[in-house]
Order: C-alpha cells, then sequence, then structure tokens
C-alpha cells in the first residue's frame, strides 16, 4: 500500500488488498447490500472513531472535522495499517 | 615498473630516431604485408607517443605504469589499422586510439562502480559547461539550460550526473580528521530504534488495538478487505502483552 502523489491510498501492490467495487461487491453478495462510496465511507467512519479514540487516550479532544480529515489521510491510513501489521510480523 | 626502471626505459627508446615520412610509410607498407621488423621498428619509434599521452592521464587516480601499457596497446592498435595510401601521418592516426585506450582505462579503473564511457564523457562535458558558466556569468546553469547547450536531453543529464557521484564506503570514517568521527555503518547501526522507542511503539499500539475495539463488525470487515488483512488480525493473541 503506498500514498501516491495525489494523496490516494493505493492497495494494488498488495494481491490481498480489495478496491471499494469489489469490496461492495463482496459485502452485498454477504447479504450487506453497498456500492463503492458506501464502502469508502465506512472505512472513513472506522478510522475517525480510532483517531478519535486515539487522541483521547493522548488526553486531546478531535473534533469529529478533524477526524475525518486525518481518517482521510494516505499517509494516516498508511502508517496505521504498517504499525499493525508490523506488530503482528514481530509477535 | 618503478621509476628508475621507467627512466632508463626512457633513454632506451630515445634512442629510436624518430621516422621520416618516407620511411613511415615504406614501413607501414612492409608491416602491413606482414613484415614483423617493420612493425617493431613502427612501435619503438612511436613510443615515445604513447609515453607522452599517458603521462597526461597519469593524474586520474591510477597506476601509471598500467596506463602505460594500455597506451602501447593503443598505439600496436593504431599501427595494425593504419593505412600509409591516405597520406596522414601516423602520428595523427595514433594520437586518438592511444587517447582512447588511455580513457576507456581510466573509466573501468578509477572506481567501483563501472560507468560506461558515453556517460563518463557526457558528465565531463557538464562539469566543463558548468565551470565556463559559472565563471563567465557567475552562476550555476540549470538542468533545462544545460540540456539545451549541450543538445541531449535533460534525463541523460540528469543520470549521468547521478551516475558518476561520489561514492560512500560503507566503513568509510565520516571525517578524516575527527578522531571521533564514525563510520556510515555505525550510521545505519544508529538508526535502529532505542528501547525507549520501541516501548512508546508498543504502548501506541496497545492504544490503537484498545481503540479497534470500537470499530462495529461491519467497519472491520470493510477494513480488513480493503487492506488485506487476514480475520484472525484483529484477535487479541495477535498483539501479545497488550491488555
Amino acid at each position: 500500500m503506498t500514498a501516491s502523489r495525489n494523496k490516494y491510498v493505493s492497495v494494488n501492490s498488495d494481491s490481498s488488498a480489495k478496491n471499494y467495487t469489489e469490496i461492495a461487491k463482496i459485502m452485498s453478495d454477504d447479504g450487506d447490500k453497498m456500492n463503492h462510496a458506501t464502502a469508502r465511507n465506512i472505512i472513513i467512519r472506522g478510522f475517525s472513531k480510532i483517531v478519535t479514540g486515539v487522541g483521547k487516550d493522548y488526553g486531546k479532544i478531535v473534533t469529529k472535522e478533524k477526524a475525518e480529515i486525518i481518517a482521510k489521510s494516505p499517509d494516516f491510513q498508511n502508517a496505521l495499517i504498517t504499525i499493525l501489521k508490523g506488530n503482528r510480523n514481530d509477535s | 615498473m618503478n621509476s628508475l626502471n621507467y627512466n632508463s626505459f626512457r633513454d632506451e627508446i630515445s634512442h629510436n630516431p624518430l621516422l621520416t615520412r618516407e620511411q613511415e610509410v615504406d614501413l607501414s607498407r612492409r608491416a602491413k604485408k606482414g613484415d614483423r621488423q617493420a612493425r617493431q621498428k613502427l612501435i619503438a619509434s612511436n613510443y615515445r607517443l604513447a609515453i607522452s599521452i599517458a603521462s597526461k592521464y597519469s593524474k586520474r587516480g591510477v597506476n601509471f605504469d598500467d596506463l602505460l601499457q594500455e597506451s602501447s596497446i593503443g598505439l600496436i592498435k593504431a599501427i595494425d589499422r593504419f593505412n600509409p595510401e591516405l597520406g596522414n601521418k601516423l602520428s595523427t592516426y595514433a594520437c586518438w586510439w592511444i587517447k582512447q585506450a588511455c580513457m576507456q582505462f581510466i573509466n573501468e579503473n578509477i572506481s567501483t562502480v563501472k560507468v560506461p564511457t558515453h556517460s563518463r564523457l557526457l558528465n565531463s562535458k557538464i562539469k566543463q559547461t558548468v565551470t565556463d558558466i559559472q565563471r563567465r556569468f557567475g552562476y550555476t546553469p540549470t538542468t533545462s539550460e544545460l540540456s539545451e547547450i549541450l543538445s541531449v536531453t535533460e534525463d541523460a543529464i540528469e543520470h549521468s550526473n547521478q551516475a558518476n557521484s561520489r561514492y560512500l564506503s560503507i566503513n568509510g570514517s565520516s571525517n578524516s580528521d575527527d578522531d571521533n568521527s564514525y563510520s556510515l555503518e555505525n550510521k545505519i547501526d544508529s538508526l535502529e530504534l532505542t528501547p525507549q522507542e520501541v516501548f512508546e511503539n508498543k504502548e501506541l499500539v496497545g492504544i490503537i488495538k484498545r481503540n479497534l475495539n470500537l470499530l462495529s463488525p461491519r467497519e472491520e470487515k470493510v477494513i480488513r478487505l480493503r487492506f488485506g488483512i487476514e480475520e484472525s488480525f484483529f484477535d487479541n493473541e495477535n498483539f501479545p502483552g497488550v491488555q
């Protein structure tokens, strides 16, 4: 996964990663009907929750708008997934 | 060859007189027909040219004796290929072969990493042009200006500069004057995380993990699919030591 110059997160280099359309299809097939935009919104919402929670743990109040901006940031998403995957590999 | 040998060698070849135009043509014709003595005489008589050209390239960080050998090979090549019927002097023709042999030898031996001769020549032209412009106009030209002046693409200039940049040894000292200087290898080692940083990272991972619990199953699944994370990834056992 890399952050491109245009600041979009690309997951093409990771074969097991899916694009929004593929995610929407899988979720729809599993009975949770959605389109690609919904899949994207769900990810941003999920990351926003993590941002708010982490901020709270460090004693910072992160507004909803600010959390959403951070959640959308490819750098943040890259860092988060790298940290989590790194942790799994170390264990 | 040490300097004493070199001097005696030089004295010896100085006994070979320069050839007249007629002698040169005559010997060349005979050499072409396979006369080994004529060829030998041509080599011996023109050897000082090889020494002269090699000495001009001697301050390029290569062994002079080796350079002399290479320039001699260049001279021999020139004698073998020289056509006396074209009316040129052998020395005129041979000097390019000798220069080429010297340049090629320097190029192949001056650094550990081999850079193509054309790239090295382009780099030399770039440096010369930059110095010239700096001296005449007092500023450093941009890549696009150099590209226009030298009639090469900007990519070629950038590649040439990159290929001909100086190399650092991983064991080399960062500052030769300073006893406390440390090598590139040490610097790389120092980039490793300190115990405190490792602890802080673990703490951060712990905090992130705690907050992963805030995700709904739907959000968790979509994130897993998006980043290619296995289903068991969000389980507690993947984060040992995290409460």
